[in-house]
């Protein structure tokens, strides 16, 4: 496995050589280790077995010198081809950045060639490395040979590209650096682009290519010169050669397994680097405002955490209901839905959620073959508590073939899960508090809302007071005035009898305007303080002639009342007062030339326990009329219609205002129509027959 | 022997009117009456006053336009004019002062009162 070294700024990566035996592996080497370290400062190691067959093994350490502003240490191993050395074969297999095949280009191989790549493929699986992470290079060796396999069918049933597909004589040098340096680039380019972003940074990547190129220049200029003189006078330094004992051979290979446990230990230091960035990363998303009072956005965050460090399939936030039940929600990485839905897998996920701590399955083929097989591509499955309170719990899937979960993926995700906790506390106590201070808001809104209302209708009171007395005042003052003048003259002059008698009229008919001011005020009053509305029968007729006579309009008015109208039961004297008032309006707002009609006719009121049989009266006049803005005001009390400089009617603005409350207090309606063509229609209606609880019915005789 | 002062009143109201013409007559002034802003200007025009009555609040040009007219035309600008109203507001004289009017009034009058005005506007008696 690849060590990126920070401290020393090196690369240390493994290139391996696998393939048939006596395919040329070893030669490779020897060959390389003469053009690459002519000096022989690095030892060339190889071991001989006993009965006859060869283990080579080889180990060559060299130095690329500066790339990419890091040095890259590359060791070189070569594998025992023989079929017996398997556990060795894998030992030198595991951790490899690059496998170079070596391939015998001799037809009568193509057997040989093919098992060792079906060896190679299982041990690959065996030792975990990934077939599309891990460069492989086929050497086409032995080209030399009289009878070889075409390089066409060899690539094709290798299937790879040609430019992976190298040929070679690697007994006199042809071809062996150049699968080197080809095998070379694909590993440093594959460990460049799979470096950790903390090591990305360190890296002087600009351009890849060109520096290996530089890098591997000198190598190539050697081998130029050593081919010219020839492979068979080359002189490197001789192998060491050890003499095979049993003893030796699992000296070997266990130094190999330790070399190999080392570089694992490593790769988890650099894991749990992973792990303390994600953390880091994770927490920071916490700790950043605005989202992080978001619940879907905490746990998506976790969970993005946990498929990204661990290289998880799936994750999701499980939760137990009270009844049973299981939700997955927020699912990051591949759903996990499906396997929550595969048969069986419902109540291992609720037993699994159900425990106290973390829960793992290592395979789902062993513990629920049918789950697995309906949520292909997971193999292993844990289940980290978060809130055991909540019963809310991480779920996370590794995918098949050979996701694992280690103990520090658990310790891991046990962190993971701490701080999902923490996020959540937070969410919530940010929810209660959002709660409270929306509550609050509430009741201060409504508090506000009621002070609004009951200042609107201070204000509204407050605005008929001052009507009331700029009405009323102003209406006593113009009767006030002539009382006053016309009295002063009679005290404190002669005066002819004409002029005398002018002014006692005067007084006279001030004092009964103030009179009928006063009475009006007093009626309003009483209407607005208690009901003592009494009905009878009444003749409509009789009740309209009061009403004329009242405002002495009989001369003003034109009367129609229909013949289907006689009697029908009212408060006389309140009902004629209310036409009195809409005569009154319509005579002062209407042209002096233009009679009042007052209409009366048999109506249906609507009533919500069904319609009633009514009488309705009908004022109408050839006045302005009444804009839409103006109708409401027009009712409201000490409200008065005309330009106040010009146009301002006598009285003091309650007509309106007092012969809807009679109407009202008659059951009855009194709106206000617009006539088409000009003026005015007040429509006072009253259901023909007393409403109960509106009037009290008096007794006629007794 | 002096003319006497011509005072012209101006009122759409008889009843109000007729009280205040009776009173001027007696204390020896020669008063003339108008019931609205037309006739008070055809009376102007005839027979230039001393002093005009005038009420704010009368059907077709109220009291405080034609005062403000009467104000703007260089040959009536010269006649004091008060004005009777019975809105007694503050602010109500105030406009009334702003206008050019020399008076203000509120109704109801003391007669008492009137005379002393009349008699400070005219610079007599």
């Amino acid at each position: 496995m690849a060590q990126w070294s920070l401290a020393d700024r090196t690369l240390y990566a493994k290139l391996v050589y696998y393939g048939p035996a006596l395919g040329g592996k070893t030669t490779n080497l020897k060959v390389l280790h003469q053009v690459t370290d002519p000096e022989g400062r690095a030892k060339l190691v190889s071991l001989n077995t006993a009965n006859d067959r060869t283990l080579f093994f080889d180990l060559l350490p060299f130095d690329l010198g500066s790339l990419l502003g890091y040095k890259v240490a590359l060791k070189l191993y070569t594998v025992p081809g023989q079929v017996r050395y398997d556990a060795t074969r894998r030992a030198v297999l595991a951790g490899a950045d690059a496998i170079v095949f070596v391939a015998d280009s001799d037809a009568a191989r193509e057997r040989d060639n093919r098992e060792a790549w079906q060896d190679l493929s299982q041990n690959m699986r065996a030792t975990r490395l990934d077939p599309a992470g891990v460069p492989i290079l086929v050497q086409l060796n032995k080209r030399d040979l009289p009878a070889v396999a075409a390089e066409d069918a060899m690539r094709a049933w290798f299937g790879l590209a040609p430019s992976l597909c190298v040929p070679a004589v690697a007994r006199n040098g042809t071809g062996v650096l150049s699968t080197f340096i080809a095998a070379a680039h694909a590993m440093i380019e594959r460990l460049v682009a799979m470096a950790e972003p903390q090591t990305r940074r360190t890296l002087d990547a600009g351009n890849l290519a060109a520096q290996l190129d530089a890098a591997f220049a000198p190598f190539v200029a050697r081998n130029v010169a050593a081919e010219s003189i020839g492979a068979s006078s080359r002189t490197g330094a001789a192998p060491i050669v050890l003499e095979s004992s049993d003893l030796l051979e699992s000296a070997v290979a266990s130094s190999v397994v330790l070399g190999a446990q080392l570089a694992d230990e490593h790769g988890r230091v650099q894991r749990l680097e992973r792990e303390a960035e994600s953390l880091r990363l994770l927490s920071d998303a916490l700790r950043s405002s605005g989202a992080s009072f978001e619940r879907d956005a905490v746990v998506q965050a976790s969970l993005t955490a946990a498929v990204t460090t661990l290289g998880a399939a799936g994750a999701a936030l499980g939760t137990l209901g009270a009844s049973g039940g299981l939700l997955l929600s927020g699912v990051a990485g591949r759903d996990l839905a499906t396997l929550a839905e595969a048969p069986g897998m419902a109540s291992i996920l609720e037993r699994m959620l159900k425990g106290p701590g973390a829960a793992v399955i290592d395979d789902l083929a062993l513990e629920a073959p049918e789950a697995a097989a309906a949520a292909s591509g997971l193999r292993a499955l844990a289940v980290i508590p978060v809130e055991p309170a909540q019963r809310a719990s991480l779920v996370v899937a590794m995918p098949s073939p050979d996701g694992t979960f280690s103990d520090a993926d658990v310790r891991f995700l046990s962190t993971l899960a701490g701080h999902l906790a923490v996020g959540l506390e937070k969410v919530r106590v940010h929810g209660e508090l959002r709660a409270h201070r929306d509550q609050l808001e509430a009741v201060v809104n409504a508090r506000t809302r009621s002070l609004k209302m009951a200042y609107d209708e201070l204000k509204s009171v407050d605005a008929m007071k001052d009507r009331f007395l700029a009405n009323v005042s102003h209406e006593m003052r113009s009767p006030l005035t002539v009382i006053i003048g016309a009295a002063t003259f009679l005290r404190d002059y002669e005066g002819d009898p004409a002029e005398r008698e002018e002014m006692m009229a005067g007084i006279l008919r001030s004092s009964q305007a103030l009179d009928r001011m006063v009475d009006g005020l007093l009626r309003v009053a009483r209407l607005d303080t208690g009901d003592d509305t009494v009905v009878a029968n009444v003749e409509a007729a009789d009740v309209v002639a009061d009403a004329l006579r009242l405002v002495g309009a009989e001369e003003r008015t034109s009367v129609v009342v229909d013949p289907r109208i006689t009697s029908l039961s009212a408060d006389s004297s309140r009902l004629a007062r209310a036409l009195a008032n809409l005569v009154d309006n319509a005579i002062k707002f209407g042209p002096d030339d233009e009679a009042v009609e007052l209409r009366v006719a048999p109506c249906v009121l609507g009533r919500p326990g069904g319609s009633v049989a009514g009488v309705v009266f009908a004022v109408l006049d050839r006045g302005p009329g009444l804009h839409e803005e103006e109708v409401e005001r027009a009712f409201a009390p000490f409200e008065q219609g005309g330009d106040p400089l010009t146009g301002k009617p006598e009285g003091v603005g309650l007509g309106l205002y007092e012969a809807r409350a009679i109407a009202r207090r008659h059951g009855g309606t009194l709106i206000y129509l617009p006539r088409s063509d000009r003026g005015s229609e007040f429509r006072l209606s009253i259901p023909a027959e007393p409403v109960a609880n509106q009037a009290t019915r008096v007794a006629h005789g007794g | 022997m002096t003319t006497a002062k011509r005072i012209l009143i101006v009122d759409d109201d008889a009843f109000i009117r007729r009280p205040l013409e009776f009173i001027l007559r007696q204390e020896g002034y020669q008063p003339a009456t108008a019931a609205d802003a037309t006739e008070g200007l055809r009376a102007v025009e005839s027979d230039l006053p001393d002093l005009i009555f005038l009420d704010v609040m009368m059907p077709g040009k109220d009291g405080l336009t034609w005062c403000a007219e009467l104000k703007s035309d260089p040959r009536y600008c010269g006649i004091p004019i008060v004005l009777l109203s019975a809105r007694g507001q503050e602010h109500d004289r105030e406009q009334a002062l702003a206008l050019g009017a020399a008076d203000f009034m509120t109704k109801p009058y003391s007669p008492h009162e009137l005379k002393r005005r009349v008699r400070e506007l005219l610079g007599c008696g």
